[in-house]
């Protein structure tokens, strides 16, 4: 159906759950290969088709000053060309055998998807063993890939109102960390990197050790484990990926940004909190705060902004998944003609409320529901499962915990509510930035 | 926003629509059973039982085909229906979806509107009742249609300031002219001002009505028990006056193709968003299954001719595809892709070139074979979750399509030789005086506009009212 969706409420991720029924912890195959890349295996014959999924943990918060962008340029280089695949040949032979793939970039990892008909696999297994061994990098790839990637770029700041402002605002929330860039990058570094970059890249991150597979669906452990031996498990470098070092220095006082968009409709307005990394035990109440927010048209802000004082279109929260701490964000899109200010204060004035008050249990058994039944929507696919167990093993320490995260959630009351309201939700750690046609006239206190 | 997707712009508008399944074991559409209830309400029910969740698909056989001059009407009418019941206010619903977990939506289409809802399978005996009395019995409150009103036309004059939202729509108006297949789906600023609680009445007595709609239920439940539970909720749903019977849209007449440019000026653009096509094929067409492999081979897939061309050797853009979309009484075809706005000229020459070849000289046997592994292997995950499922019933409804669209789709595709591939581009693919949007910076773009046809310049604020 062309014109149905779901409203997207915020949260991009949801978990919990008595999963008992669906997918147990037992069901998931360990394999610790020799060259360090953990492997998890799933098997699942509810259609004849399986997927594979890489995570690689490097991102852009691996990048420097004069390289930004460059993890997901390079995300882009690991399709076009290795020893045994010249330039073009990897979707070819992929798609020729009943596969498809994508990959996507952010500031922590770099995942690479593949989903095929199950008895591609062989097929699947090399091409990605001879990318991960011996990717070559084509110079006149490097050059028309650039220009995919300036593209890239350019409609999604074509396309999306909140591109310019969120990338803004979290350049001025972030002052040491690499989590200030986009993970695009920027364009002057778009078009200044080389070859010698994107080969020491190569060497420094795309060691097996930095990896995570996960295979799920119509698959022959057995089988898979063999191809896995043969293909993957003989890869091996033992160059040590380097730490991130940089910690970003706590915040000391409001910042503000405007970003003045001549041809926008209606105003925007987002506000943004550091919060803890997401294996921080924090992290399950940040996660609850952001349906109790923004989940559905009931929630706090929803109901406020838009029902009551009918001031914005739509809002939403977005609390991701990060290796260090990170950006709470809450965004607002503002109906026609009304006041940016207004948006703010009373947006602030809900935070302030809460920091006092704390949730009704009610209201707080609602965001636990919510999870869980998500998670029950993320489990349907052998797709969700992957990604699921993937973003489990690499975020949250093990992938055995999305087994443990129904009573991760359970166990959060109101209090632990009000507390991380009054540890992260304050005025000297928030970072405040509107988009509109002209700046209001005292936007800065 | 956060993440960045590498390969494909995966966006509804140009989302493959491939009907029909297959891999290595067949895959086939899971068992469903089908009846009508009294009041003529024809029902789905499709067990699925991997995960404990229900979702459930209302069809409704009207859509904004069915608008008239009120652009938006069935659209906004279907947005509606949750804003009160008579038990219901409109704070209560929301409460008790958002407390089970459970999304309610509506959808539009030209030729039909869903509703909605996904949920707990436990919560089925709590909220279907509750779910039946909206679509049957809305209450329309006065108070929050003119607050749904304010943020629907709100969100509309927004959704101008990303092309990418409204191409589809200016590119649908410019093939069908003023033939209702072209009336904007989600309705215009001004349109959607307009309505009023009364018109969302009369529309809801008019075609919400049980001999013309349709229910599946797909996921977790028990048989006898939904279907009691279906009895209670919609049985008592009432035909009305008989003879209202909504009428469908006429078939579009093949117009004598006038190749025309659309070039819609976005002052503030840095790219080029453009389609190019014309008039295509009904969903129901014999040749749907056949098209979709073709058209994997031009637009469908990573490697096709027009992302080869378009991005992979040219670095001109993110991404390039093709599609059909059939609807009941037609249909249309179109490329789609964007360029910077410096790369204009250079993007819409290799676009009508890649085109004009693979028309010319058709396909051959080694692209098909590809094309042909590749539907099979990437059909299966499009109805592996209980929504994607829902929604296939309804439409196979809407359109009166067999299971044979999915159980019958290997042998179909393993069926098509070159030469019946070749047949179907040159009876399929509109190659006459194409017609073709451009939405960007109309005093950088307007020469190159005129090489392919007759311009009519436009404001986007005027394109987005449908006024061509």
């Amino acid at each position: 159906m062309k014109a149905w969706q779901y409203a997207v409420w915020g949260a991009l991720f949801g978990f919990a759950g008595s999963a008992q029924a669906v997918m147990q912890s037992s069901d998931v195959e360990v394999l610790q290969l020799k060259n360090g890349m953990k492997v998890l295996l799933l098997e699942d014959h509810s259609i004849p088709n399986a997927n594979m999924y890489t995570f690689w943990k490097v991102g852009s918060r691996n990048e420097v000053p004069g390289i930004t962008g460059l993890s997901h340029f390079f995300e882009h280089m690991m399709f076009n060309g290795s020893k045994n695949y010249p330039p073009g040949s990897f979707d070819k032979v992929m798609e020729a055998s009943g596969g498809s793939n994508n990959a996507y970039t952010t500031a922590d990892v770099t995942v690479y998807t593949n989903w095929f008909t199950a008895t591609a696999m062989p097929t699947i297994v090399d091409l990605e063993a001879d990318r991960i061994a011996h990717l070559k990098i084509d110079d006149a790839k490097t050059e028309s890939e650039r220009g995919v990637v300036l593209s890239e770029r350019s409609t999604g700041l074509e396309n999306d109102p909140w591109e310019r402002l969120y990338e803004a605002s979290k350049a001025a929330a972030f002052e040491a960390h690499p989590y200030t860039w986009p993970v695009i990058g920027f364009e002057s570094d778009i078009k200044a990197w080389t070859r010698a970059d994107l080969e020491r890249y190569f060497r420094t991150y795309y060691n097996p050790s930095n990896a995570v597979m996960v295979i799920s669906g119509d698959i022959k452990p057995a089988d898979v484990k063999k191809l896995l031996a043969d293909k993957i498990e003989v890869i091996a470098r033992d160059e040590k990926v380097p730490e991130v070092r940089t910690k970003e220095p706590p915040q000391q006082g409001e910042k503000r940004v405007f970003i003045a968009k001549e041809a926008t409709t209606a105003p925007q307005v987002m506000v943004g909190y550091h919060v803890p990394e997401t294996k921080h035990p924090d992290f399950y109440a940040l996660d609850l705060l952001t349906e109790i927010l923004t989940g559905g048209p009931s929630s706090r802000l929803v109901k406020l902004l838009v029902d009551d004082k009918r001031i914005a279109s739509s809002v939403s929260s977005d609390l991701p998944q990060a290796f260090d701490p990170t950006f709470f964000a809450i965004f607002v899109s503002g109906m026609e003609g009304k006041d940016p200010r207004e948006m703010e204060r009373l947006l602030l004035s809900e935070i302030d409320l809460m920091r006092k008050k704390p949730v009704s249990a009610q209201e707080l058994q609602k965001a636990k529901n919510k999870k869980v039944v998500d998670l029950y929507r993320r489990m349907e696919t052998i797709n969700g499962k992957s990604q699921l167990l993937g973003d489990f093993e690499v975020f949250h320490g093990g992938y055995q915990k999305l087994f443990d995260a129904a009573g991760s959630y359970e166990k959060v009351t109101p209090a632990d509510i009000t507390r991380v309201m009054n540890t992260y939700f304050l005025k000297s750690n928030r970072t405040v930035g509107v988009q509109d046609k002209q700046e209001p006239a005292d936007f800065r206190y | 926003m956060l993440q960045i997707f590498s390969r494909i712009v995966s966006s509804a508008a140009i989302a493959l629509t491939l009907a029909g399944p297959a891999a290595a074991e067949t895959f086939k559409l899971p068992a469903y059973e089908s009846y009508a209830l009294s009041n003529g309400l024809k029902v789905y029910l499709m067990p699925q039982k991997e995960v404990p969740l229900l979702h459930v698909t209302v069809g409704i056989q009207s859509g904004s085909a069915n608008d008239g001059a009120q652009y938006g009407l069935a659209s906004f009418t279907g947005e509606a229906l949750d804003l009160g019941t008579k038990n219901y206010s409109k704070d209560k619903l929301e409460d008790l979806f958002d407390f089970h977990g459970a999304y309610f939506g509506a959808g539009i289409d030209q030729d039909f509107t869903t509703v909605q809802l996904s949920l707990a399978a436990k919560d089925a005996a709590k909220l279907l009742p509750v779910f039946s009395e909206i679509v049957i019995a809305p209450t329309f409150p006065d108070k929050e249609v003119v607050k749904l009103r304010e943020r629907t036309v709100s969100e509309l004059k927004k959704a101008k300031e990303s092309p990418n939202q409204v191409a589809d729509q200016f590119f649908n108006r410019l093939v069908f002219e003023k033939h209702p297949y072209g009336s904007p789906l989600e309705g215009t600023p001004l349109s959607i001002g307009k309505l009023n609680r009364n018109d969302l009445q009369k529309f809801h007595t008019r075609a919400y009505r049980p001999q013309y709609a349709a229910i599946s239920v797909v996921g977790d439940f028990d048989a006898t028990a939904m279907k009691k539970l279906l009895a209670d909720t919609f049985g008592s749903w009432s035909p009305g006056q008989a003879n209202a019977a909504p009428t469908p849209a006429a078939a579009v007449q093949a117009k004598a193709p006038t190749g025309r440019v659309l070039l819609v000026d976005k002052s503030d653009a840095h790219e080029t968003t453009f389609r190019i096509g014309g008039l295509g094929v009904r969903r129901d067409s014999q040749d749907w299954i056949g098209l979709q492999v073709v058209n994997t081979i031009l637009g469908g897939r990573f490697t096709s001719l027009l992302n080869e061309e378009l991005r992979v050797k040219t670095g001109l853009t993110y991404g390039a595809r093709s599609r059909f979309e059939g609807l009941k009484n037609s249909g249309t075809f179109a490329i789609s892709s964007f360029t910077a706005t410096e790369n204009t000229e250079k993007a819409l020459e290799i676009a009508f070139k890649t085109y004009k070849g693979f028309v010319k000289s058709g396909v051959d046997a080694a692209t098909l074979d590809s094309a042909k592994a590749y539907v099979k292997g990437q059909f299966p995950p499009r109805y592996e979750t209980a929504a994607a499922l829902s929604g296939l019933l309804v439409e196979m409804w809407v359109y009166g399509l067999s299971d044979a669209i999915i159980n019958n789709f290997e042998a179909e595709v393993n069926g098509l030789t070159v030469d019946r591939a070749n047949e179907l581009i040159k009876k399929h693919f509109p190659t006459e005086k194409l017609d073709v949007l451009l939405i960007g910076q109309a005093s950088k773009i307007q020469d190159i506009a005129k090489k392919y046809g007759s311009v009519i310049k436009t404001d986007i604020v005027s394109a987005q009212e449908g006024r061509l």
